[in-house]
């Protein structure tokens, strides 16, 4: 039977960014809000010791269902779409973006400059380090800058970690504590971490993830959530640009339209599904989609390489006892003669974990021999006397604004939609540095091996982006850009984005926390309209 | 560290023979208590293909010696265990940085070992007349190699379920589990535990040698 959903704010997506807008706006405004998600609803919480047992034993999907068979966007980070999204999986990573990261035009002459600064985020950067709840240890201000303190005090340093420390700042490097969305302490309804060491699958809810912001607000009765509804159309008013309904289905009656009226539509669908929608409502007025006059949705896929290496340390480390925790550097995304000793663009962060690779138990000697009895275990203590870690740098890649994601007409989803596909694409000054970089990196890998002592076990390059966004890329022109400077299309006055879409770059870091703050910026004007 | 070599003698054989069924006893009874375990093998599960005597005779002879009766006798329940609760075919968790289809593991591993190890009985009384329960240590393990080396078995262990052949599908589950790190350590690192904050800052603990006091 179809039926209508009416919500002063309608939501599409339910991740994270999703979250955040919810949560802003249920608190700023009276406002009644409707979330909607095209995946299942997963409030498991009470089940996680069980399912991550089963993880750990069996390697089991701990979220099962939490996935839309048939429906899938071909070289996309990942398969997952449930209430909470990929931010259900996370490990919980939240550095910032550095400052350099907005106006790499002005200080790089290279890529675009964002039209807000690092200062216009930073409050809203602080605000969603509030809200998730954000453990960490300031770095150097000068790599590191921050108006406020972090919201709780950074976890114990393990002592695999401390070692590890030690041994690379021989190199001159500064590294400290990367921040994480983990409790070191009580905060905000859910408990402290207690290192099960199993982040993506935290049976505690030490590691924040959007369920918990999802579920205090239907028990508040603040939103509604409509989960295993798909939105396939934005429709335009006849007599505006305004966005006057939204077309669905429930994956139950998919042949029942399901419509949303709303007088403001947020989309927060990730940078995948965001553009999809956009393209999917083509029509009328609008011939090349929605929001889509500059002919820049889709566009300027963005994201980082890395740089992955395993290396042997003449350390005694104990692997296990907290691997997920790890160290950064942001060293080398400042712009300095060292950073760029070459007047090139290079940027990159810096991180090292704890690892056991080449120490773990095997079954076969270096000389073949089968290891069975005492000798796989005399094997395996001859191989730990010295320590492995693992050492990674993201670096800053320009995308082209051919790196893109565009609908595939001959592969359709299960109600007949086309799929997306993304392919990634380097500026041609990325394109042209992207050995010189990646060698300079390995380098810089060798100068911490050199000063601390160890040698390289393996080294790999990452083939496409990691932590990727765009496609509705944020800009102050019109021509050139999706959304203003506050997720605001420019073509609808009611039609905001929010989060990953909108970035302009990537940066060297991991990016849900700036799709968070990005978020929260976004419902703090849009919350002074509703 | 080297291998330390197979009893082979005469005296030692016995010897072995009469530990093994002390314990092998031991083991069964042991392995029968666990509810789970029981219900699995009421429910037909593939888990009760697998003969538990032939299953602690490889044990033994595949298991370091250092861990002792109580260490086989553990690894042997906790094999069962993981045995009894493997379900078939489980939707496995997305690979990151992948969009390929959302992928399911493999079938019951039970019924393959199950086999493997009655070919391994069969093979040990033909070649020995005697079945692998039987015979000592050295001898299966003879066995066993030159079953393994026949199937190919790889450098590093996979993931239990993967394994093609049973003494694999053991000892990986064996070495995944955190009391096999522990051991190589000499250290109680206890992974996948969860610990309060501060425990993880300091140098995991010693294990007290067998016999310490407090």
């Amino acid at each position: 039977m179809p039926r209508t959903i009416e919500a002063d704010v309608a939501i599409i997506g339910g991740g994270i960014s999703s979250a955040m807008v919810a949560e802003r706006i249920a608190e700023d405004t009276d406002a009644s809000i409707a979330v909607i998600e095209a995946g299942n609803r997963i409030f498991d919480f009470e089940n996680r010791f069980n399912t991550r047992r089963r993880f750990l034993d069996y390697g089991e999907n701990p979220y099962p269902g939490d996935h839309i068979p048939g429906h899938d966007c071909k070289n996309a980070q990942s398969r997952s779409m449930s209430v909470g999204g990929l931010a259900m999986h996370w490990g919980g990573t939240t550095p910032r973006y550095s400052p350099e990261d907005f106006r790499l035009r002005s200080l790089f002459g290279v890529g675009a400059d964002w039209p807000i600064s690092y200062e216009d985020l930073d409050p809203f950067y602080q605000e969603a380090e509030e809200r998730i709840g954000v453990a960490g240890e300031p770095g150097p201000p000068e790599y590191d800058p921050r108006s406020g303190g972090y919201p709780m005090e950074p976890l114990p340093t393990s002592y695999n970690l401390t070692l590890a420390k030690e041994w690379a700042e021989k190199s001159g490097i500064p590294y400290w504590r990367n921040p994480v969305s983990k409790n070191s302490r009580p905060w905000r309804g859910r408990r402290e971490c207690i290192r099960c060491d199993t982040c993506s699958i935290c049976p505690t809810g030490a590691k924040y993830s959007p369920d918990f912001t999802f579920r205090s607000l239907l028990d508040a009765g603040r939103i509604t959530l409509h989960d295993r509804t798909m939105v396939r159309r934005l429709v335009p008013k006849a007599d505006s640009d305004a966005i006057e309904q939204a077309d669905a289905f429930h994956r139950d009656d998919p042949d029942d339209l399901v419509t949303i009226r709303a007088r403001h539509f947020v989309l927060a669908a990730g940078y995948a599904w965001s553009s999809h929608l956009l393209l999917m409502s083509a029509g009328g007025r609008f011939p090349d989609g929605i929001a889509n006059r500059s002919g820049t949705v889709g566009r300027y896929i963005t994201g980082h390489r890395w740089v992955n290496a395993f290396v042997s340390v003449p350390l005694r480390l104990y692997p296990g006892v907290y691997r997920q925790d790890s160290l950064l550097s942001k060293r080398f995304q400042h712009k300095d003669d060292e950073a760029q000793p070459d007047g090139k663009y290079i940027r990159h962060d810096l991180r090292i974990w704890e690892s056991d690779v080449g120490k773990r138990a095997r079954l076969r000697d270096d000389h073949g021999n089968l290891l069975l009895g005492d000798a796989a275990l005399g094997d395996w203590r001859t191989r730990i006397e010295t320590g492995s870690l693992r050492m990674r740098g993201y670096y800053d890649v320009i995308p082209a604004r051919e790196s893109a994601l565009t609908l595939e007409s001959n592969r359709k989803n299960p109600w007949g939609d086309p799929l997306p596909r993304i392919d990634f694409v380097d500026d041609p000054v990325s394109a042209e540095l992207r050995g010189y970089t990646e060698a300079k990196i390995e380098e810089r890998f060798q100068r911490i091996l050199a000063a601390g002592g160890g040698e390289m076990l393996s080294i790999s390059f990452a083939s496409d982006y990691d932590h990727p966004g765009g496609g509705c890329r944020m800009g102050d022109d019109p021509a050139g850009s999706v959304v203003d400077a506050w997720g605001r299309a420019h073509d609808h006055e009611n039609l905001w984005i929010a989060g990953a879409p909108t970035i302009v770059s990537s940066g060297c870091n991991n990016g849900t926390l700036t799709f968070a703050a990005l978020s929260l910026r976004t419902a703090s004007r849009l919350a002074s309209e509703v | 560290m080297s291998a330390r070599a197979p009893a082979e003698n005469a005296g030692e054989r016995a010897s072995s023979r009469r530990r093994f069924l002390t314990r092998s006893g031991a083991v069964v009874a042991a392995v029968a208590a666990p509810a789970g375990v029981a219900a699995a093998q009421e429910s037909g599960s593939p888990s009760r293909e697998l003969d538990v005597s032939l299953l602690g005779a490889l044990a033994e002879a595949i298991l370091p010696e250092e861990i002792g009766s109580d260490g086989v006798a553990d690894a042997l329940r906790d094999f069962i265990t993981w045995t009894g609760g493997f379900e078939p075919v489980a939707e496995l968790p997305h690979p990151y940085l992948s969009s390929v289809e959302v992928q399911y593991g493999p079938p019951h591993p039970a019924p393959r070992w199950a086999a493997q190890l009655q070919a391994l009985d069969l093979l040990a009384t033909k070649r020995h007349g005697a079945g692998l329960s039987e015979l000592p240590v050295g001898k299966r393990r003879a066995l066993i190699v030159a079953d393994l080396e026949r199937h190919d078995a790889g450098e590093d262990f996979p993931r239990p379920a993967y394994a093609g052949h049973v003494a694999v599908g053991f000892l990986a589950r064996f070495y995944s589990r955190p009391v096999a790190a522990d051991l190589a350590y000499g250290v109680r690192i206890n992974a996948a535990a969860c610990r309060d904050l501060a425990s993880g800052a300091a140098r995991p603990a010693p294990i007290e040698p067998a016999g310490a006091e407090n």
